[in-house]
């Protein structure tokens, strides 16, 4: 071979930091970041240049300065506890133990048959008032906190179709050369686990990072709320094209937030990549 | 070396095994031939521990296995297992297939496992392999590195369940050599196997199963070549065809 001892213990971290340059998809990135950094530069460019009314600058102040800001908050909040819940609901269902599995089953089948704006209406007004909250923010949070349980049931599916995903004659080999249960989901079932689930959940980060826009329904200062205020005030002092630049510019916050954080699994998911898991080689 | 004395397994109302009892020497070579369903599997996966006798002893150098004084995994460490999927660990390169276990288990340190690996995977002869994933080997490069991945452990006696049925034919003859090999070096093995040729040649007894029961033991010359059952004729008419 090359010289190259192979991995044993820890990752090379300098190795992975190396797949995530030659990952092709990172040339993309760089394409689209240009593009989008560019498209910024021509806007502050035209208000430089005063080809932009300033009221027009001005309304876009507060939707990117707080409801992005706003948005990319939620999304990291509730990507984490989600996954988390998720993890566990869908290694519960694989479980043989009935105690496990049953409401873990019954929780996704629930969670998924409801809708996130209908969960989120019930967590801000309801659940404040049951749980006997004070906190004028209890509402917001549980409404997040809703978002999260909505996400949840849905990376269960994924996390019970990755751990299915590993044959369990491998489990028997575990055991069969001396690792007990859960040594043997520690080193050769979550491993693969992991491999697996990656571009389902990257996916379904994306969905649920837009769904975050729901969270304007009970007032949350996120982009779609700004976006509305401002496309409101933009009609009543300009014209429909200022209403349109304003959503545009919201598509946009969106657009580079999702990217991102999908980029950041993608990423995660080439410095992991071993033929013959997860994907097809090409 | 390894004892087992009138083990019953039942899954659910059905009785797989019905009352087995066999010995292996040291270094005997005892290949298990049976029709499918017969419940050589189950009987293979009793001896170390995968599958739990419902009923009757298992003994590993004189020390009953089966009870719950003993941890199944340090009877698995004395048995080494090679399986018909292979069931290498996907995510895992042929060398850190073959270490998992010395690293996991015996907490071996990392340059005495390479080491250690590096020698087992030389044995099979695939020391050029090392660094590959079992998706780029073929089925008998993989069934060698799990012959590897066993002997790794240093086990008293090595399991093999059909080692050569999910091989493409091109590739059976290389994994056979290995196995020969080894018994020749005096490994205690049980195989259970169609490979007649393998059964005449190396091994030194041979058992006939039939639906849960051993109708017949004895050398390979006495199953395979004259056998006194009716249902062993049958069957050795079938495969030897």
């Amino acid at each position: 071979m090359n010289g190259q001892e192979p991995r044993l213990r820890r990752r090379d971290w300098r190795k992975t930091g190396t797949a995530i340059l030659e990952d092709p998809t990172f040339g993309r990135g760089v394409l689209v970041a240009g593009v989008v950094g560019g498209v910024f530069l021509a806007l502050g460019l035209a208000r430089g240049l005063g080809y932009i009314d300033p009221r027009l600058w001005n309304l876009l102040e507060l939707p990117i300065s707080e409801g992005a800001v706003n948005t990319l908050r939620f999304s990291v909040t509730i990507i984490p506890i989600g996954a988390v819940i998720g993890f566990f609901m869908g290694w519960a269902r694989v479980t043989r133990h009935p105690i496990l599995a049953w409401p873990a089953s019954v929780y996704v089948d629930i969670v998924r048959g409801t809708p996130a704006l209908v969960m989120i209406l019930f967590a801000f007004f309801w659940l404040p008032f049951v749980l006997k909250s004070r906190d004028p923010s209890a509402g917001l949070t549980y409404a997040v906190l809703a978002l999260a349980v909505h996400t949840s049931a849905y990376q269960a599916e994924i996390f019970r179709a990755g751990f299915q995903s590993v044959p369990s004659g491998q489990v028997d080999a575990a055991e069969a050369i001396g690792l007990n249960r859960w040594q043997a989901m520690r080193h050769v079932v979550l491993p693969q686990t992991f491999r697996v689930t990656l571009p389902a959940l990257g996916n379904e980060f994306a969905v649920i990072i837009k769904d975050t826009s729901l969270l304007a329904a009970i007032g949350a200062l996120e982009l779609v709320y700004w976006g509305r205020e401002s496309a409101q005030y933009a009609l009543s002092i300009g014209s429909i094209g200022w209403v349109i630049s304003v959503w545009l510019v919201i598509a946009l916050f969106y657009f580079v937030i999702t990217y991102v954080i999908t980029n950041m699994v993608g990423a995660v998911e080439h410095a992991f990549r071993v033929p013959g898991l997860g994907s097809v080689a090409f | 070396m390894i004892r087992v004395e009138g083990i019953h397994k039942w899954f659910g109302t059905l009785h797989v095994l019905k009352g087995i009892s066999f010995e292996v020497k040291k270094g005997d070579v005892l290949v298990v031939i049976g029709p499918s369903g017969s419940g050589k599997s189950t009987l293979l996966r009793c001896i170390n521990l995968l599958v739990l006798p419902d009923e009757g002893r298992v003994l590993i150098d004189g020390v009953q296995v089966n009870s719950p004084k003993i941890r199944p995994e340090w009877v698995r460490q004395q048995v080494g297992m090679v399986f018909q999927q292979f069931n290498l660990f996907a995510h895992l390169t042929a060398l850190e297939n073959v270490t998992l276990g010395l690293r996991k288990v015996r907490k071996v340190r990392e340059e005495e496992a390479k080491r250690k690996g590096k020698e087992r995977l030389a044995r099979v002869g695939l020391v050029h392999k090392i660094d590959a994933y079992p998706a780029e080997l073929s089925g008998g490069q993989q069934q060698r590195v799990a012959i590897a991945r066993a002997l790794a452990m240093d086990p008293k006696a090595v399991l093999f369940d059909e080692p050569t049925s999910a091989l493409d034919p091109e590739f059976i003859k290389e994994v056979l050599d290995v196995m020969t090999r080894l018994a020749r070096e005096g490994m205690t093995m049980v195989v259970v196997s169609h490979e007649m040729g393998f059964a005449r040649n190396v091994a030194n007894r041979v058992l006939f199963m039939d639906n849960g029961l051993v109708l017949e033991e004895g050398t390979p010359e006495e199953v395979i070549a004259a056998p006194r059952h009716e249902r062993t004729r049958a069957f050795m008419n079938k495969i030897l065809e």
